[in-house]
């Protein structure tokens, strides 16, 4: 296909998708995400050679399963759903369904796959743990933990640098699980581009500790703040 | 069929906090969702096909829905939509399917769709959205709630997307989708949907009263489900980001009322 018509059919796949992704803004997983997961999923696979087709389409659809009453729960088989959907509406979608279907359903880093990831599920898997790292990952599990109602962090370890992450427990546990992400990254550049993720995750956690004994970090929306602020410093600066 | 209840599973929990909250009797709910342990299936095959010939004997179209219940997940069940006899040759490769996960118990339950009778369903999300619109309605006509998760566009049954800022605004229309097949208008779809709110708002009270009690969790949305049949509302299910959270304070609030 040329670039044209790849570029005509991802359009009409995020036509479709767009009213799915705009409610979950609540719980951080809005078309922001999506847009992000996007654009890196497209580098990824130019350096790869990956079909872009299924990538950008793969990346349009990961998470459009979630719900903003429920948000994660079951979101990827729901996600597999409306891609089949797709596919018996979109002609070109039709002719790469089991490459789609396997992008969505291994998307999240933590899931084994069996044998070797296909490139195109490894560019947008690696894209999707790409946008959960860094500034951008941690602001969306923020988002999570507020529309889950889950408290930020333990009272005296807030980091876990004495206790095994409580995914449940506390936001900030979580933060400090996505650290276990990027060992999961398959193509080089995305492991590339881990790096500057790994420093902002390093600099929010640096600025959250020390806030924290000034207890200065009382809240999830101190929290936020926080990062929200360094995702400006950090566009200004570059 | 009733079973006894050494485990009762907690979407079982779940009805039973909209019996608490007055949406229907616990002798409704046990008409409406008929319950089966795992091991007594072929009881549930012959009573779905009894029903579904019955439907046919008494002209009328219903739909099915098969879900089966583990102990503890409060929602997203496997799910197995029936609607005629010659369907139910595949209930058994859907129960084999899940044959090795940890189910309980199997049930059932039947909506009415014949063309003559009023039959919708639909989701309301009540939400703290950005943009001011704490109510979002997803609406379909003679189907299950659940195919709402798949609406594309060539989805099977007219749709309705509506939203608005709270109770007493009136619904802005975002989207509405017929499908080629549909015998009903766009008009007659808005009318249609204008007629399911007017039920909504007239349960008003115990809903915001059910609302109130979901915002002392402080989530930052989560929904109800309905049908409409005929002109008989029923809220059906509810979903929030912790159902486990709900019901724990709610069995914590059961001997507390007694005392």
């Amino acid at each position: 296909m040329l670039v044209a018509e790849v570029d005509a059919v991802l359009r009409r796949v995020w036509d479709a998708v767009c009213h799915y992704w705009e409610p979950n803004k609540i719980h951080g997983h809005g078309p922001d995400h999506a847009m992000r997961v996007y654009s890196m999923g497209l580098q990824l696979s130019a350096a790869s050679g990956a079909d872009p087709l299924v990538v950008g389409a793969g990346c349009y659809i990961h998470d459009a399963g979630m719900r903003p009453d429920i948000g994660r729960v079951g979101h990827i088989e729901r996600s597999l759903q409306i891609a089949s959907a797709l596919c018996e509406e979109i002609p070109d979608l039709a002719s790469v369904r089991d490459l789609l279907l396997t992008t969505i359903r291994y998307h999240e880093a933590e899931i084994p796959f069996p044998g070797q990831l296909p490139a195109e599920a490894a560019c947008v898997r690696d894209a999707d743990t790409l946008d959960r790292q860094g500034f951008t990952g941690i602001r969306m599990t923020l988002q999570y933990g507020v529309w889950l109602g889950r408290p930020l962090c333990h009272s005296t370890d807030p980091l876990c640098r004495e206790r095994t992450p409580d995914l449940n427990g506390f936001t900030m546990d979580y933060v400090r699980y996505l650290e276990s992400l990027p060992q999961y990254l398959a193509t080089p550049l995305a492991r590339s581009h881990c790096w500057q993720k790994q420093e902002e995750r390093e600099l929010y956690c640096s600025e959250f500790h020390s806030r924290f004994r000034q207890r200065r970090m009382r809240d999830h929306e101190d929290a936020l703040q926080l990062v929200m602020a360094q995702m400006l410093s950090e566009s200004h600066v570059g | 069929m009733s079973i006894g209840e050494p485990v009762v599973p907690l979407k079982w929990k779940k009805y039973l906090t909209l019996v608490d909250f007055g949406f229907l009797s616990a002798h409704e709910l046990a008409a409406d969702i008929r319950r089966y342990q795992i091991n007594n299936v072929r009881r549930l095959a012959s009573d779905l096909r009894s029903d579904i010939q019955d439907d046919v004997r008494r002209a009328r179209r219903s739909f099915y829905v098969v879900k089966l219940v583990p102990a503890d997940l409060p929602g997203q069940l496997p799910n197995f939509n029936v609607e005629r006899s010659s369907q139910l040759k595949q209930l058994a490769p859907f129960l084999a399917a899940h044959n090795s996960e940890k189910y309980l118990e199997a049930w059932y339950c039947r909506t009415r769709i014949d063309p003559d009778v009023f039959s919708v369903a639909g989701r309301i999300v009540f939400s703290a959205g950005d943009n001011g619109k704490t109510q979002l309605v997803e609406q379909l006509w003679r189907g299950s709630p659940r195919r709402l998760e798949t609406y594309s566009k060539d989805f099977a049954f007219p749709y309705v997307r509506a939203s608005r800022y709270s109770w007493g605004w009136p619904y802005s229309m975002e989207h509405v989708h017929l499908p080629p097949e549909s015998t009903l208008s766009t008009s007659e779809v808005r009318s249609e949907f204008g007629y399911s709110m007017r039920c909504i708002e007239q349960e008003r009270e115990k809903i915001a009263a059910f609302c109130a009690f979901l915002d002392s969790f402080c989530f930052k949305a989560y929904s109800l489900e309905y049908k409409i049949v005929g002109s008989q509302l029923k809220l059906i299910d509810w979903d929030t980001p912790n159902d486990t959270r709900v019901l724990a304070s709610q069995e914590f609030s059961i001997p507390l009322s007694c005392d």
